[in-house]
């Protein structure tokens, strides 16, 4: 009967007599079943009170250029407000941008370092999460133009009179509304994936539109092709790790843009393929721990980063 | 919340710091019925529940970058529906005390006490004996017995030193046991 108690109970009943500890935890288990009645009504659905931080859902106050910042001042003192509330709150990230050098109000440039990840608001209300090692240059006019060199998800605001368009490597995108990841790594054909709405990829003259659960590899000399996403598109801002049969080369790039360790391979590993699928990995270690083992390699950690070898 | 492990809400907390309002919304989904039900508990009405629980995941919103994601998000959840929902009661009694409001209600208690009378199921029993603790002691009982928490997110959640706890339990599990003893002889409890 005792090992069906919580550790933390059977240890505050260790100091009473056997017999007594053995009455106890048969109360325990037959309370199982008399639960207080629940309320008789259900909480308010998650609607509601998203509806309720949507309209305060600002940047972080290191997120921000000093140069839309200027721009949040102009177009809403409501925001600003707000904004300041948040700000309060992150004294030392206060610090940190007054401190940084004003950027060309035109075009402002964003950029996670490698092992970062960012998550800002533009000026026309989309969002937008940053990988690391990646960087972005927004200019919102009557076309909202991103270019994007890195990966990002993007929570577009709908504005159907000015189109936001993101360049990316070899393709542009645009968007119809919507909520969808970019990637653009050097290396690596562009990527993109839609988890909300409608987007139009294209190359030229070639051309596709994606909905939800669709995602097109813009392979080089190759048509653009719509596929189905093998994980949520964007899943890396939730700590997400995922690589399908994917070069090592590839993968340690992605570890030393996700987390900022540099990793090398030994040449004769680098076109190794491998597929991950690691719905958590908060660190470093997990990504290495689950491919060195199953491909039988050392992981080496220097001073400069990691090595990975035979 | 059994089923939610620690590294669930570890996760939430990056996502809150990340501002993921999507985090947020799984967060609320998977959380919301149990606090609903511990804010139920020292409320006893349905309004006052719903607000009490939304201002809580507002404020949470509110405070997310400055969520730890090293300590307990659970603990936390429920540290601040305890506040919330008390505060709740006490500006309550303070309309209830001015002579001008006349229609502050009463809480209603929990079961209708007729809805006892034909039964001797032991888990309405039960139940109703879990009911008549002293409220803390329900509280913490509660908690442990059917929320999931541990004696140390209980600590943290009603401000109570763990060895307090501890004592609240046991002294609850002992009180239910005496009633089961005199509700039923037969119950061989030191067997």
């Amino acid at each position: 009967m005792l090992d069906r108690l919580p550790l933390d109970l059977r240890d505050a009943l260790a100091d009473l007599p056997a017999p007594e500890q053995d009455a106890l935890a048969r109360v325990w288990v037959l309370a199982e079943a008399a639960a207080p009645a629940p309320p008789p009504f259900a909480p308010p659905p998650v609607e509601d009170l998203l509806a309720r931080i949507r309209p305060s859902t600002l940047p972080l106050a290191h997120d921000h250029a000093p140069a839309r910042r200027a721009r949040l001042r102009v177009r809403t003192w409501a925001r600003m407000g707000a904004l300041l509330a948040v700000a309060a709150l992150a004294a030392v990230a206060v610090t940190t941008w007054t401190a940084r050098p004003s950027a060309p109000s035109t075009a402002a440039t964003e950029v996670a370092a490698p092992g970062q990840k960012r998550t800002f608001r533009l000026a026309d209300g989309s969002t937008v999460v940053l990988a690391g090692g990646s960087t972005m240059q927004a200019s919102m006019g009557d076309t909202r133009r991103v270019v994007l060199t890195g990966e990002a998800f993007f929570d577009v605001a709908h504005d159907a009179t000015r189109p936001f368009v993101i360049q990316a490597r070899d393709v542009t995108v645009q968007v119809l509304g919507t909520a969808f990841n970019v990637r653009a790594v050097s290396g690596r054909p562009a990527e993109v994936g839609v988890v909300r709405g409608r987007v139009a990829v294209s190359r030229g003259t070639d051309r596709v539109e994606l909905t939800p659960g669709e995602q097109t590899v813009a392979e080089a000399a190759r048509p653009l092709r719509v596929v189905p996403t093998a994980h949520e598109p964007g899943a890396w801002r939730t700590g997400a790790f995922y690589a399908e049969n994917a070069t090592l080369a590839d993968i340690a790039a992605e570890v030393g843009r996700r987390y900022g360790t540099a990793v090398t391979v030994e040449p004769s590993l680098e076109d190794r393929r491998w597929t991950l699928a690691l719905p958590s990995a908060p660190s470093d270690t997990v990504v290495l721990d689950a491919l060195a083992g199953p491909m039988g390699l050392t992981v080496t950690r220097t001073a400069e980063g990691v090595r990975l070898a035979k | 919340m059994h089923a939610l492990s620690v590294d669930d809400f570890r996760q939430w907390s990056l996502d809150l710091q990340a501002s993921d309002d999507r985090g947020f919304a799984a967060l609320y989904t998977a959380t919301s019925p149990a606090l609903h039900r511990y804010i139920h508990s020292i409320t006893r009405d349905a309004e006052a529940t719903n607000d009490v629980l939304q201002e809580l995941y507002v404020k949470l919103w509110n405070v997310r970058t400055t969520i730890d994601p090293d300590r307990s998000l659970k603990a936390l959840l429920f540290q601040m529906a305890r506040n919330f929902a008390l505060n709740h009661e006490r500006a309550k009694r303070r309309r209830a005390s001015d002579p001008l409001d006349d229609h502050a209600e009463p809480a209603d208690s929990a079961l209708p006490a007729d809805a006892l009378l034909d039964t001797n199921q032991v888990e309405d029993r039960l139940r109703a004996w879990i009911d008549e603790l002293p409220p803390r002691r329900r509280e913490a009982f509660c908690l442990s017995r059917f929320e999931g928490l541990s004696h140390d997110e209980i600590a943290k959640a009603m401000d109570l030193a763990p060895k307090t706890v501890n004592n609240h339990i046991v002294l609850a599990l002992q009180t239910l046991r005496t009633r089961l003893a005199e509700f039923d002889p037969s119950f061989r409890l030191d067997a």
